[in-house]
């Protein structure tokens, strides 16, 4: 009998040790996430972070200090996190690691982040495009092309920074491989322009869109231009000086970095694709080091022109717009856009109101949004006669 | 009796030189027909190249050296010319002459080479109406040298001389003269922006427009491409001289029908009394169109002509008298053009012309002069272009108001409105010449003779030049003219003088004829700042032939003739490039068009550049000339090698000059009201200007041999052969270097240097050409067939391979302008927009193959007074496909066309 007890005794006294030993081996180890960017931000602290656990499903939410670190206690596991800097429903750069161990009791994951809008993120993509013009009777509508870049991220977005250019090859002619001959790697322009701003000026909310007009004023203002465009509100204006256009003061104007035509030229009939991208580093030294002298396709190989060559690498999103009659070359890479979007007319003509833009689909959380497959066989309709007017608001 | 008295006294002094020994030939000249005198009929002394006129009676009489078997040509408008050689003792004949007819063995239809000294061509009535020409161009095709063109004179061409290609200097160097009395049109201006230079039917600097002479009224015309006489001046390039229908003819008319040309001719000469003399009066109408769906939209020309000739007893000595009046008026109304009729536009020109002219010839046979020519004429042309346009601005523009340099507010125009200009050109010129000859026969062999005489024209331009509001521009731009009536710019007066002596020494066998002579030109009445004020300009012409002929068993005289030329001739410049007129240029300061109009707010800042330049020099133009002539029986060849070089043609050149002004930016764009000055935060802006000013710096450098090959007419096939043709090397270029600014924009700026670059566009041109004309006669059926064959065996562009890539000075904003290498620019990145490189494709050259085509004309005489002409152009055309220097594929094809004529004379 007694030997029972203290057995019993002895057995609780082991249990509740036992007990006390379990408690020990389930503890906590300190993560620490450190954020690093190549453009050596001074101020992490509107970082948030977001830690998930891949088995579990839980998530944490942190915000980093000032120096980009956030510290979580977290039990071991594997882990992705997330991180963007939003302020006021608005990011301006991101990162995320995707797959990391938890084992030790102290560890530091760096977390790179960069800018959203850049080539390797989905941020903003081309939406419509109206390069080609219309006809009032038999007075044809110059400096009326515009197009707009759309915001298909969940989050707002700034459009400050971003560059466009013109390809300076055309998909129509058939003359040799003088500019084709540097595809994929690099995509020959003839000009390229950017958005100005501090960083935070020009703001998109998402599936909001920016208009960029060439010439940004009323068209119709007499009212004998019936077919014409009312563009005095769009966002942005190409306005270069020298050029045949007015200046409308309360449109802000895009940077000319660089025009070999002293002037904004689309040609109207859609065979020069507009491509949008950003540079990694300003301008200037980006020009010094990549401009290039080839001769103009339209020229017949006889004039030869300061031209730019862009890395494929820098393209946020390229349109293959072309015609159907002459096609005769991609003008960019496949990776960029594999297929293309051909309009009726000539290389020669144009004004016949040959409007293109993004398919509108019902993405998977059932909200209308835009087809960006890279592909803009897929992805583009032709609207004929649907280029839209932007009047300004009142 | 005389002659006997004459003949024994040489006998006894044969070594004295023989000059006191004349005899006199007498004579009359008849209608073959009718018996009746034909009055001012001319006799051509051919070994003296001296002419002689008929009486009013027909009769003529003139003093020759004794003991001398002479040649003469008498001819008159409406007949044959007959060649009558008159033996040593003959010295009274009688001439019948026959009405000019395809019946007749002699019909020569091809153009005339008779000068001994130069390459002079003409073509007298029976070539002319052959050709049925609508206008002078086309009789340049008999030339060696001369192209198939255009089949209308509705546009109109420059006129290209002894070249491959045309330009603008040669065309405006193009002397006209009718009856000795030149034309021009150097007092024209055409001074307005966007305007100024040619366009339209109105052009100007570019030489006498063509289109307003007749070849109605023609008798002759000669044409000289190569030295001309030290009479004729104010020309670079060469001379179209005309003589003008005169004396009594029978009534002619002429009706000549083709898809794009209608022409109706009528004409007649009448002897008015023995008295009174003669007068002939001419008039023509026609309707020219260059395109086939829009005739209504023809060229419209009326022309009159009235010459009045007699002879009068003065002093004892016979003087020649004519009086000319020409009366020319064109019409070119575009109402029925669709986009006019659309727009409710007008577009209008017209233009008349009244010409008096009268000559005076009187023969003095004095000691020291022969004849004594005073020739004066005054024309007066009135030429009205207006055009009711309406502008539709695609862009906005903004007006320019400002008469003043510096800044001002401008107004933005309304982006439609109808515009009203018109530019109105009233030259008057006058002209007068006396000049007096002098023949001397040194010895039988040897003759001498002296020209010498001046000149004086004078140029005003009564109208009032461009009218237009300037609150609404025809061409908006940024650049405007606030223009100078015609009527407040100076008349142009100048002055020449000439001399010349002529030797010529002939013998049996040789013949050497030596001209020297040298013409002097003031610009009298310019301004004293300007270059050419009073200058004296020299003009040596020489010229020098040697013959050998050598009588031969069988076929005559054999033949070869060497000759050598060179002489400089100077074009002046016209009006318009003496004064052109101050261009107001407007820089924007600040663009504020807001969407709402009533905050729109525009600055300008306005510059005001003299295009003048009062160094602006006359256009001379070097000629060297050698020739070879042969002929034999019925076989004459001909050899003409030349060379030009014009290093001064004057054009409109484009310079660049910095300039730098206040421009402003917006210090707040979210502005509610319409911004004030204080509202704008202030910049220096530097760009450059362009200014066109006139300079002597277009060169033309022409090289070539002309070749003709004539076959009179051989007896078997009826037929009288010609070939000829050239080969023509021309050479384009700019005699100043030129300025380029690359045209780039960088940082939204343009960009910020000029290049200078010696040798840019060196143009070169070649061609050689063979036309074959076989003209077959066939009296018993008076019909005429001629054939005309012209291949084109090279036609060759290249582009000089010394085109400056790199410049060898720039100048930069401040206005600096340093000298450069190419080793710096290719060491700065931000100076390689100033090379200018080219794709090695563009000096590939550039060759179109034979090409070759076929004309045919058939003429049929039905009676003395019905001629039927039926013609078809381009009938066979073989003009093969060519890869062109950017290997692209090109063809050229001219469609064949049809015409018929009539000629109707009544007498």
């Amino acid at each position: 009998m007694k030997k029972i007890i203290s057995f019993l005794l002895l057995s609780i006294i082991l249990f509740t040790s036992c007990n006390s030993d379990d408690n020990s081996s389930t503890s906590l180890s300190e993560l620490t996430i450190q954020i690093t960017s190549k453009q050596n931000l001074e101020d992490y602290s509107n970082f948030q972070v977001t830690l998930t656990e891949l088995q579990s499903g839980q998530t944490s939410t942190g915000k980093a200090n000032k120096e980009g670190r956030a510290i979580f206690k977290v039990p071991n596991g594997t882990f992705k996190v997330v991180t963007e800097d939003l302020v006021d429903n608005a990011v301006t750069m991101s990162g995320e690691v995707l797959n990391f161990i938890v084992s030790e009791q102290k560890t530091t994951i760096e977390l790179p982040v960069e800018l959203v809008v850049s080539p390797n993120n989905t941020s903003f993509v081309i939406d419509e495009l109206y390069f080609n013009g219309a006809k009032n009777q038999y007075a044809y509508t110059y400096y009326e092309q515009y197009f707009t870049i759309r915001n298909i991220t969940d989050k707002a977005i700034y459009a400050d920074g971003l560059s466009f250019g013109v390809a300076g090859d055309f998909n129509s002619l058939n003359v040799g491989d003088e500019m084709a001959k540097f595809l994929p790697d690099d995509i020959i322009i003839s000009q390229f322009y950017t958005i100005p701003g501090d960083g935070k000026t020009f703001r998109v909310e998402p599936n909001a869109s920016l208009v960029i007009a060439f010439s940004a004023i009323n068209h119709n203002e007499s009212g004998n231009q019936p077919n014409s465009l009312d563009l005095s509100g769009a966002d942005l204006e190409i306005y270069v000086e020298g050029g045949m256009t007015v200046d409308n003061p309360e449109v802000p104007n895009v940077i000319v970095n660089h025009s070999i035509f002293e002037a904004f030229h689309w040609q109207y009939s859609g065979a020069t694709p507009m491509i949008l991208f950003r540079l990694p580093e300003d301008a200037d030294t980006f020009l010094a080091k990549n401009k290039i002298k080839l001769a103009n396709p339209l020229s017949m190989g006889s004039m030869i022109q300061d031209y730019v060559k862009l890395p494929s690498d820098y393209v946020v999103d390229a349109v293959e717009t072309g015609l159907k009659q002459e096609f005769y070359h991609k003008v960019l890479p496949n990776s960029i856009d594999r297929g293309s979007i051909l309009v009726a007319g000539s290389t020669y003509e144009g004004f016949l109101e040959q409007f293109v833009q993004r398919k509108t689909v019902i993405d998977k959380d059932g909200k209308q949004t835009i087809q960006d497959t890279n592909n803009s066989t897929e992805d583009f309709i032709l609207n004929v006669g649907g280029q839209k007017s932007y009047p300004k608001k009142k | 009796m005389l002659i006997a008295v004459g003949s024994s006294i040489d006998s006894y002094g044969q070594d004295r030189v023989k000059l006191d020994c004349y005899r006199t030939i007498h004579g009359s000249l008849v209608d073959a027909q009718s018996g009746s005198p034909i009055p001012f009929a001319s006799i051509f002394y051919i070994d003296f190249d001296k002419a002689y006129l008929t009486d009013i009676q027909g009769k003529f009489s003139f003093k020759i050296h004794c003991n001398e078997a002479i040649e003469l040509e008498f001819s008159s408008l409406g007949y044959a010319s007959k060649k009558i050689t008159l033996e040593k003792q003959q010295s009274n004949v009688v001439v019948a002459l026959d009405l000019q007819s395809i019946g007749l063995n002699e019909f020569v239809i091809s153009a005339k080479y008779n000068d001994e000294l130069g390459s002079d061509a003409r073509i007298d009535q029976q070539a002319l109406e052959h050709i049925n020409p609508i206008s002078i161009q086309d009789i340049f095709v008999l030339l060696p040298g001369g192209k198939v063109g255009a089949n209308n004179i509705h546009s109109r061409s420059l006129i290209s001389s002894r070249q491959a290609g045309s330009d603008q200097s040669t065309s405006f160097g193009m002397g006209v003269m009718v009856d000795g009395i030149p034309i021009n049109n150097d007092g024209y201006r055409l001074q307005m922006e966007g305007y100024t230079g040619s366009q339209g039917n109105l052009q100007v600097n570019s030489g006498v427009d063509l289109r307003t002479i007749s070849t109605d009224h023609i008798e002759s015309i000669t044409v000289t491409k190569g030295i001309s006489s030290v009479k004729e001046g104010n020309l670079s390039s060469g001379a179209i001289k005309i003589v003008s229908k005169k004396g009594k003819t029978p009534l002619r008319s002429r009706i000549k029908f083709d898809p794009l040309n209608k022409l109706v001719y009528l004409g007649k000469g009448i002897l008015l009394s023995e008295k009174l003399g003669t007068l002939h009066a001419g008039i023509d109408y026609i309707e020219s169109s260059n395109d086939l769906r829009n005739v209504k939209s023809a060229y419209k020309r009326i022309t009159s002509q009235l010459n009045y000739d007699n002879q009068f007893d003065f002093l004892d000595r016979q003087l020649d008298f004519n009086v000319r009046g020409s009366y020319v008026t064109s019409l070119n109304d575009r109402k029925n053009d669709e986009v006019i009729r659309l727009k409710q536009e007008l577009y209008k020109t017209t233009y008349s012309r009244y010409t008096l002219a009268s000559k005076f010839v009187w023969h003095t046979n004095a000691k020291l002069i022969d004849h004594l020519e005073l020739a004066t004429s005054l024309d007066y042309t009135q030429d009205l272009l207006q055009h009711k346009k309406k502008v539709e601005n695609v862009s906005v523009q903004i007006s320019q108001s400002s008469t003043v340099e510096g800044e001002s507010e401008g107004i933005y125009l309304p982006q439609q409105y109808y515009s009203f200009y018109q530019i109105e050109n009233k030259p008057l010129n006058f002209y007068s010449n006396l000049s007096a000859t002098k023949t001397m026969q040194l010895d039988d062999k040897i003759r001498l003779t002296g020209l010498i005489g001046s000149s004086i024209s004078y140029t005003k331009n009564f109208g009032h030049g461009v009218k237009v509001d300037p609150d609404k521009p025809p061409f908006p731009s940024n650049s405007f003219i606030r223009p100078r009536a015609n009527s407040d710019i100076p008349a142009l007066v100048n002055n020449a003088s000439y001399f010349e002596a002529k030797l010529k020494y002939k013998d049996d066998i040789n013949e050497v004829n030596l001209a020297a002579g040298v013409r002097t030109t003031k610009m009298l009445n310019l301004p004293k700042s300007y270059y050419l004020n009073n200058k004296l300009l020299i003009e040596p012409r020489l010229q020098l032939g040697y013959t050998h002929s050598k009588e031969t068993n069988n076929f005559g005289v054999l033949s070869n003739s060497l000759r050598i030329g060179y002489g400089e001739e100077n074009k002046l410049p016209s009006v318009d490039y003496l004064y052109p007129d101050k261009i107001y240029k407007d820089f924007v300061a600040f663009n504020g068009y807001f969407t709402d109009p009533n905050k729109r707010f525009v600055l300008v800042n306005t510059k005001i550049l003299d295009p003048l330049n009062t160094q602006i020099r006359e256009n001379k133009n070097k000629k060297i000339e050698l020739g070879w002539d042969f002929k034999y029986n019925k076989l004459s060849i001909s050899l003409t090698a030349f060379k030009e070089t014009m290093k001064g043609g004057i054009e409109y050149y484009n310079e660049f000059l910095p300039q730098s002004y206040t421009a402003y930016n917006l210090k707040n764009t979210t502005i509610s009201t319409r911004p004030t000055r204080e509202d704008l935060e202030p910049y220096l802006k530097r760009d450059f200007i362009t200014n066109s000013t006139p300079r002597n710096s277009a060169k033309v450098v022409k090289k070539g041999i002309e070749y003709r090959i004539a076959l009179a007419k051989i007896d078997d096939i009826y037929s009288e052969i010609e070939l000829n043709g050239a080969y023509y090397h021309t050479l384009y270029s700019s005699g100043i270097p030129v300025m380029y600014r690359p045209s780039i924009t960088h940082n939204n700026k343009p960009y910020s240097y000029v290049g200078y670059y010696k040798g840019i566009d060196e143009q070169y041109f070649e061609s050689f050409n063979t036309n074959i004309w076989i003209n077959t006669h066939l009296p018993f059926w008076k019909l005429i067939i001629s054939n005309f064959v012209q291949v084109s065996w090279i036609e060759t562009f290249k582009l000089g391979n010394n085109t400056q890539v790199y410049p060898f000075e720039i100048l930069d904003l401040q206005g600096n302008v340093t000298p450069i290498t190419a080793q710096e620019i290719l060491e700065q990145s931000s100076y390689s927009p100033l090379i200018r490189d080219f794709s090695s494709a563009i000096y590939n050259k550039e060759s179109r193959p034979v090409s070759m085509l076929w004309n045919l004309k058939v003429t049929k005489e039905f009676n003395k007074h019905i001629k039927l002409s039926f013609f078809a152009n381009n009938l066979l055309q073989i003009t093969p496909s060519y890869e062109t220097r950017f290997m692209r594929t090109q063809r050229q094809t001219l469609s064949a066309f049809f015409g018929t004529e009539l000629t109707i004379n009544l007498f």
